[in-house]
């Protein structure tokens, strides 16, 4: 997976390397160690809960240079605070319209649903944002 | 009036983000949007504000240590959009012994000097192993002074670290007919030793030292610690030296108020030698608190030594044993073995291990402690995580190979002068006025055992071991 990544990205622009902000909640991903292998420059922002991913930060970290954002967040139903996944899922989609609408490309704003402790599935949703970040190159905002 | 006792404490902030505990979750989309009267501004803490400086500048920001869960915020907003989340960091560090809330707890009162807020929250038995199966009586507590235990009125926590005469002798004309040894007195029963781990560099020394005679008090420490820069301490350093060494260290000893042997057999042969080095020096002698404890220190006590420090584990046990009894049965064991016999008032016990909190020692005292020596929190006033990774020679998450010696000293004041406010708290609750008196005062305290078995034992007989903890 990590070689097909790679792919992608030296065939849209050589020596581009995506620059990726994490915000998960700490229920979803316990060591976001695990996301250093992606070949990525990540940078994590930790949050007790789902809930706390505000819109305003989603487009601060467009704004400060990020190729795409990230959220991670726990499965529906296993919310510690019962909603905060849900409402996060609408707050992104809300955003996702909006980057849509000023033509940074929805893409670069994903929100995904990990189960406790699933190293993997946070591997493997910042390979893919980092697949679709290839295609699109580089933040025009940054 | 003489010059009340005190010490001098100022903010010393910390130099890394602390791990906090609690954090806000809030679901802004309920939001009534009463700002005027929003809960956000009457935080006392003033978390929201920090809050929101962390998240602009996209740190990771919930876990506010200045958080301490009184949770106005969650119980006063009108739409009920806030809750607490406990950080899992949080709950990481440390061990079973040194829990987070000790850990915590100590970074407030090293930053701040003062007595820490414990918030609300469920905060789990109300009694557990070791100390915390005593409480204090504070019957008295309903009759507090006119002036006040922090005003006028005078709560003395001096204790000597001297021998003292079991009887005097007069001569025909009413003068002494006998020397009285020299008086040793520190201000505060707190006395400090160096960890057994940790990164312990020249800062942290100086740290503790510069503090140790800010507050007049004292640091054993072994020769190999000296430095020039740690030798401009020396009236607030004990050296730690055996009977095969002493000899070498005749300078040391001469600007020492106090020496601490090793103990071996024989070694009261050598108190003569060490006092024509220095007349009238105080001699403490070290040993491992475990099973012989109580019956060396009942032969110790009938020589000239002023005091036996015994040394106890991390974690507040008994070294050397493979069912290792409480710190707290320990100093009673030694107190009452003294008692008998009836050598107690000659000399002075200072036990180390384990010590946490303030009520460690005032309950120490109330055992039979004369004082207690720390070692491990005063890392942890340095912000020390107690992670453990210096003892795999990883790096230490807060640097502390580079702690400026003024900032350390202050944040060890600060802690110290903490646990005194809370020991001067609990004499007041005593109604006792002298530290001194504490000790051994079983009478203030109500042990849970004891408690179970007067209440329960009629019921049930022989009690259930397992209930606690």
């Amino acid at each position: 997976m990590a070689l097909s990544v790679a792919k992608a990205i030296s065939a849209k622009g050589k020596g581009f390397k995506p620059r990726i902000t994490v915000f998960h909640c700490v229920s979803a991903l316990t060591d976001a160690s695990v996301l250093d292998s992606s070949g990525c420059d990540i940078q994590v922002v930790k949050m007790p809960c789902g809930i706390a991913t505000r819109e305003v930060f989603l487009l601060r970290a467009l704004e400060s240079g990020a190729d795409a954002v990230v959220a991670l967040v726990c499965p529906e139903g296993q919310c510690r605070h019962l909603q905060g996944n849900i409402r996060a899922a609408k707050r992104v989609a809300r955003m996702k319209k909006l980057v849509d609408e000023i033509g940074l490309d929805g893409r670069r704003l994903n929100l995904f649903n990990i189960s406790r402790g699933d190293a993997q599935a946070a591997e493997r949703a910042i390979k893919q944002t980092a697949s679709d970040v290839a295609s699109l190159g580089p933040n025009p905002a940054a | 009036m003489p010059k009340k006792y005190a010490i001098h404490t100022k903010n010393a902030n910390p130099r890394f983000p602390p791990v906090g505990k609690y954090a806000t979750v809030e679901f802004r989309e309920d939001c009534a949007g009463c700002c005027s009267a929003c809960v956000k501004k009457k935080c006392v803490y003033g978390i929201f504000k920090e809050n929101f400086l962390h998240w602009s500048s996209m740190q990771e920001p919930e876990y506010l240590y200045i958080c301490k869960g009184c949770y106005r915020c969650v119980q006063d907003c009108t739409k009920g959009i806030f809750s607490m989340s406990i950080n899992p960091e949080y709950r990481a560090l440390g061990d079973e012994y040194w829990d987070p809330d000790i850990i915590s707890s100590t970074w407030a009162q090293a930053h701040t000097g003062r007595i820490p807020v414990s918030g609300a929250g469920y905060r789990g038995p109300f009694v557990g192993q070791g100390f915390d199966s005593i409480w204090t009586d504070m019957s008295e507590i309903v009759r507090p002074t006119r002036d006040g235990i922090h005003g006028r009125e005078y709560i003395n926590t001096t204790v000597e670290l001297s021998r003292r005469p079991t009887r005097l002798k007069f001569n025909q004309d009413m003068s002494l007919a006998m020397d009285l040894p020299p008086i040793l007195e520190v201000p505060l029963p707190v006395l400090f030793q160096k960890p057994e781990f940790g990164v312990l560099g020249e800062g942290v020394l100086l740290s503790v030292l510069k503090a140790a005679a800010a507050m007049g008090s004292l640091m054993f420490l072994k020769p190999e610690d000296y430095s020039p820069a740690v030798a401009q301490y020396r009236e607030s350093i004990v050296p730690c030296l055996t009977a095969q060494d002493y000899s070498e260290h005749a300078d040391m000893i001469r600007n020492s108020r106090m020496v601490e042997l090793a103990y071996g057999p024989s070694i009261e042969r050598e108190y003569s030698r060490l006092r024509s080095i220095k007349p009238g020096l105080a001699i403490a002698v070290g040993m491992p608190l475990d099973a012989a404890t109580a019956d060396r220190a009942l032969a110790l006590a009938q020589t000239d030594v002023d005091t036996i420090h015994l040394y106890g584990s991390s974690h507040g046990r008994e070294v050397d044993s493979n069912a290792p009894r409480y710190m707290k049965d320990m100093i009673r064991q030694v107190h009452l073995k003294l008692l008998q016999g009836r050598v107690r008032d000659k000399i002075n016990l200072v036990f180390s291990g384990g010590m946490a909190m303030a009520e460690h020692m005032a309950k120490s005292l109330i055992c039979g402690a004369d004082a207690v020596a720390v070692d491990v929190i005063l890392l942890v006033a340095l912000e020390c995580r107690l992670c453990y990774r210096c003892k795999e020679n990883k790096p230490c998450p807060v640097k502390l190979e580079e702690v400026p010696p003024e900032w350390g000293a202050q944040r060890i004041l600060n802690l110290v002068s903490s646990w005194r406010n809370q020991l001067i708290e609990v004499m007041g609750a005593f109604g006792i006025r002298e530290a001194r008196r504490v000790r051994g005062e079983t009478g203030r305290s109500l042990w849970f055992e004891d408690l179970e078995k007067e209440n329960f034992g009629p019921l049930f007989g022989i009690r259930k071991v397992a209930g606690i903890g």
